[in-house]
């Protein structure tokens, strides 16, 4: 009886996916602010 | 110096795969803050009575607020591509430090109480309940890991498990289980403005002592200003830079550089911590809470530019987050941002890192250095692996592993970079990260040179890095003076 790793090779697509990988390097020039992060600018 | 006889272990190629020692760290837990450390932060003093509950609750919030977490939970494969690279597992042996293995103590919860799966069949999906036991390996396994992200590069899918451990340690932080070292050091920014908890006086008398001690080595008057409004430039600097040897050569540096380029600059003593701890317990609150320390005092003092002094954390934070935290940056919409953007020089990029804007006056023609006075050093660089994996320099990608060695090749002959894999992205962590190695301060050795060190080393402060002890600028002049001014207890 062979064991193949059927979840490993149907998740291997995944690595196109990635985010780390496919985020764009621009932290500096564009503010990246989510929703209930933007609700905490209350203030000065 | 005399020749010595050195007999050094025959060299291993690296990595070197260890035979796995189950259990090898399981004992090991770092020290648990008390009730006032932890309420001084909002979070509860010790472990709450229904902290299953609460502990299930940060984590349906943190899974809906950070979509990565839930990504990087779901889309592991197991493929090991991660086990080898951790410095943790390969220096402990214990197979929980393996990277897959670390998240899998969140996977597994978070697969029983989250997915389909996990609630219907548990033993099929390897998913398991969050159980006291479950706690307490999560307390010591997420700070045993230094937040470095090595892992993450060699990973298929770029699971980052310093999110997942970030993750770990605020949902430990929100059930009352918290770690003194992180937790302190927290408390002491807020109430003194710096990791170090040195306040203003402890500052101005040490930037005091650094211009008399320029003045009479080198003949030239640099200036080392605090608080001075109307500079063009504000220094960011971490507060082991005032404290710690050899960091105050930096800051002695940071002076000269400034002084070259002809610039007015400051340092702020509202703000004098450039480093973040509130990025090693994941807190978004805390983050951004010591982050607006810069933004007020940006304001206060009206500068134009903020440069960051050198720290791998601090940079990753001031590259990657501030501008999200604070609107240090470009491109914001909200009106506190927008205003504050006004006020910055939008055609230099904010924040800078120093070793930009050195590269940038070398590459222009303003510094001249003699390369011959380096020529007795042989010189090699450890890219510290927030600023190699976490965050960007210059204009160019992989700027991050170029600039630094460009500074260093401009100002000596001999330079070797060390051995491939353990170089740029696949740099091994210094370990100092992640507030992961608490006892440094109880095993520096240096304890005894400094008067005002013995006294505060019940606060246990350090900024961790590979041995450093007191500056002995620092012990000769401020010792007194700062046991007398110190406030914070």
């Amino acid at each position: 009886m062979i064991v193949f790793p059927f979840s490993k090779l149907l998740h291997a697509p995944g690595v196109f996916f990635s985010p780390t990988r496919n985020q764009r390097n621009n932290p500096r020039e564009h503010r990246h602010l989510s929703p209930w992060a933007a609700r905490m600018e209350v203030e000065r | 110096m005399a020749h010595v006889e050195v007999t050094a272990p025959p060299y291993r190629t690296i990595p070197i795969i260890p035979a796995l020692e189950p259990g090898a760290m399981a004992g090991t837990k770092s020290f648990l803050a008390n009730e006032k450390i932890q309420n001084d932060l909002g979070f509860p003093g010790t472990l709450v009575e229904n902290w299953k509950d609460v502990a299930l609750d940060k984590m349906r919030e943190l899974l809906g607020r950070q979509r990565s977490l839930q990504v990087f939970l779901d889309s592991c494969v197991h493929c090991g591509a991660c086990t080898d690279k951790c410095h943790y597992f390969l220096g402990t042996r214990d197979p929980l430090n393996m990277p897959v293995a670390r998240q899998d103590l969140m996977r597994s919860v978070y697969r029983r109480y989250f997915t389909v799966a996990g609630r219907v069949f548990p033993k099929l999906v390897g998913a398991r309940d969050l159980t006291r036991e479950t706690l307490d390996q999560w307390y010591s396994y997420y700070y045993q890991c230094s937040e470095c992200r090595r892992c993450s590069v060699f990973c298929p899918y770029g699971i980052d498990t310093a999110e997942i451990t970030m993750a770990g340690r605020e949902i430990l932080d929100a059930v009352g289980y918290g770690q003194k070292y992180t937790n302190e050091i927290i408390g002491k920014v807020h109430r003194v403005g710096n990791n170090l908890g040195l306040p203003e006086a402890a500052l101005a008398d040490t930037l005091q002592g650094l211009e008399e001690d320029v003045l009479a080595e080198t003949g030239v008057p640099v200036r080392y200003p605090l608080n001075e409004k109307g500079a063009e430039v504000l220094l960011i600097t971490p507060s082991a830079d005032f404290f710690a040897e050899p960091h105050v050569e930096s800051l002695i540096g940071y002076g000269k550089v400034f002084h070259a380029a002809g610039v007015s600059w400051t340092l702020a003593s509202f703000a004098s911590e450039a480093a973040n701890f509130g990025m090693f317990i994941g807190s978004y609150e805390q983050l951004r809470k010591i982050a607006l320390r810069i933004r007020e005092t940006a304001l206060e003092l009206g500068v134009k530019r903020i440069i960051v002094g050198e720290c791998g954390h601090a940079w990753r934070v001031a590259y990657s987050f501030w501008n999200t935290l604070v609107g240090i940056g470009a491109g914001a919409t909200d009106p506190y941002a927008v205003e504050f953007q006004k006020m910055l020089d939008p055609k230099v990029k904010q924040p800078t890192h120093i070793c930009e804007y050195t590269w940038d006056l070398i590459q222009r023609g303003a510094l001249r250095f003699d390369k011959e006075a380096n020529d007795h050093r042989i010189i090699t660089f450890h890219d510290s692996c927030n600023v190699a994996r976490g965050s960007g320099m210059g204009d160019t990608p992989y700027g991050q592993f170029e600039i630094p060695r460009n500074i260093i090749r401009s100002v000596a002959n001999h330079f070797y970079d060390m051995a491939p894999e353990t170089i740029n992205e696949r740099t091994f962590c210094c370990g100092g990260g992640a507030a992961s190695s608490p006892t440094i301060c109880s095993t520096c050795a240096s304890r005894g040179r400094c008067r005002a060190w013995r006294r505060c080393s019940r606060w246990s402060t350090s900024t961790a890095s590979i041995s450093w002890r007191p500056s002995a600028r620092f012990a000769r002049r401020s010792s007194r003076r700062f046991c007398r001014t110190t406030s914070s207890r």
